[in-house]
């Protein structure tokens, strides 16, 4: 049963022009450690840098740095999810896959959702204020996510795009958790289409960087008709 | 490239053979390429029923097994010991064969294969005495593809469902459904053919 000579003679040469030992990749866990880092360092660094929204104090621990680190948590189990779906035969069920990435819109608007009411309701206005918002969380984002299309690519996605799509969700969730203790304004409607928004374009992002990845791996691809 | 792919009771015995498939794959990773070997050896007839199945095409299957055990040595990497090496290859196979396809959709081939073709193929031993083995694989041409996928990696290739699952990327419960569906068609569409004689 063993030994090379049954090995076509094409494949032979492949495998000859590359036969050194290589590390098996670590569990999506510890990969998303990364990411991890990112995230504690912007969350240690943003705030302070850029300034905390003035009504912190209102809010509590809970709901401001509680609700930060939670969010934050919930966009790293969506990078997570990511990286498994990086590894043939170990990715998660659309359904599955789904519904991690509506609880990380859901983790956005609940921590949206409960400030607002700690702050007495503010009226929202429509079209919603902050709009600078959209660009600064999602420019924040960027190395989150491309830290993680990086560990995507550097598996074996055979469903990159949506590899992709869970990894850029993952970063805006990450993110916004981030952004709620610097964004000022208190009003629901402009989480809901700023702050979603930036997620929801995140993952859009993610999931055309899949699209690349996968284009980059059909390139090598030799079809053999 | 003409020999025939593995036959459903030779698989059978295929999670006997899981902790071989995974030492040898331990092996490969650290640069024995005589592990590949026992590799291919172990996996080629298999594959080459999965991937004919899937491509229902003889000759583009035996291409793609080339492309397939390729592709799985540039991404030894990922595979995870002590996970079980057979949905690992088996999802980089159906991969394959997807790339083909739209490869081939690009290119503006558009080729059509009528919908009883079927090459020769393992059929699932539930239905094999039901009638010829031609007229099996016919009956299994006719199944939708989401549904003959399920069938032929559980009752075929002797994987379990959740393996199934890891595969398609479905869960455990929907590869059982899917699969018991599939038979369940098998099964009456054999029964029809048999009225027929």
């Amino acid at each position: 049963m063993s030994g090379r000579g049954s090995i076509p003679e094409a494949l032979r040469r492949a495998l000859d022009a590359d036969h050194r030992a290589v590390r098996p990749l670590r569990p999506a866990w510890v990969r998303a450690l990364w990411v991890t880092l990112w995230a504690a360092v912007a969350l240690a660094v943003l705030p302070l840098a850029i300034g905390m929204r003035a009504d912190i104090a209102s809010l509590g621990f809970a709901l401001s740095w509680g609700a930060a680190v939670l969010e934050c948590l919930a966009g790293l189990g969506l990078v997570v999810l990511a990286l498994r779906e990086a590894v043939p035969g170990s990715g998660v069920t659309r359904p599955a896959g789904s519904a991690a990435l509506a609880g990380g819109v859901v983790a956005v608007f609940l921590v949206a959702g409960l400030s607002w009411l700690q702050r007495g309701r503010p009226a929202g206005s429509f079209p919603p204020a902050g709009a600078h918002c959209f660009p600064m969380e999602s420019t924040l984002a960027l190395p989150a996510l491309a830290l993680t299309m990086l560990l995507v690519s550097r598996a074996y996605a055979v469903r990159a795009r949506w590899a992709g799509a869970l990894g850029g969700a993952g970063a805006g969730v990450v993110t916004d958790g981030i952004w709620h203790l610097i964004c000022p304004h208190a009003d629901l409607s402009h989480v809901l289409v700023w702050h979603g928004g930036a997620v929801l374009a995140l993952a859009a992002i993610g999931w055309l960087a899949g699209s690349t990845v996968e284009g980059i791996r059909r390139r090598r691809f030799r079809d053999p008709r | 490239m003409d020999e025939p792919p593995a036959k459903g009771p030779e698989v059978a015995t295929a999670s006997s053979r899981d902790e071989g498939l995974l030492e040898a794959m331990v092996a490969y990773q650290r640069g024995d390429t005589e592990a590949f070997g026992t590799l291919y050896a172990v996996l080629r007839g298999a594959l080459t029923g999965y991937l004919r199945v899937l491509a229902r095409d003889a000759a583009v299957a035996d291409d793609l097994l080339q492309e397939t055990f390729l592709q799985i040595h540039r991404a030894r990497h990922t595979f995870q010991p002590p996970r079980p090496v057979r949905p690992w290859v088996y999802a980089i196979a159906r991969n394959v064969f997807l790339m083909q396809r739209r490869a081939a959709y690009r290119r503006g081939r558009h080729e059509t294969i009528a919908d009883e073709t079927m090459p020769d193929v393992p059929v699932p031993p539930e239905v094999e005495s039901l009638g010829d083995r031609e007229s099996v694989r016919n009956a299994l041409a006719k199944l939708p593809e989401g549904r003959r996928e399920p069938l032929v990696l559980h009752h075929v290739l002797g994987m379990s469902f959740k393996e199934v699952g890891a595969v398609l990327g479905i869960s455990e419960g929907a590869a059982k459904v899917r699969a018991h569906r599939a038979l369940a068609e098998l099964r009456e569409a054999m029964g029809v053919a048999g009225d027929r004689v």
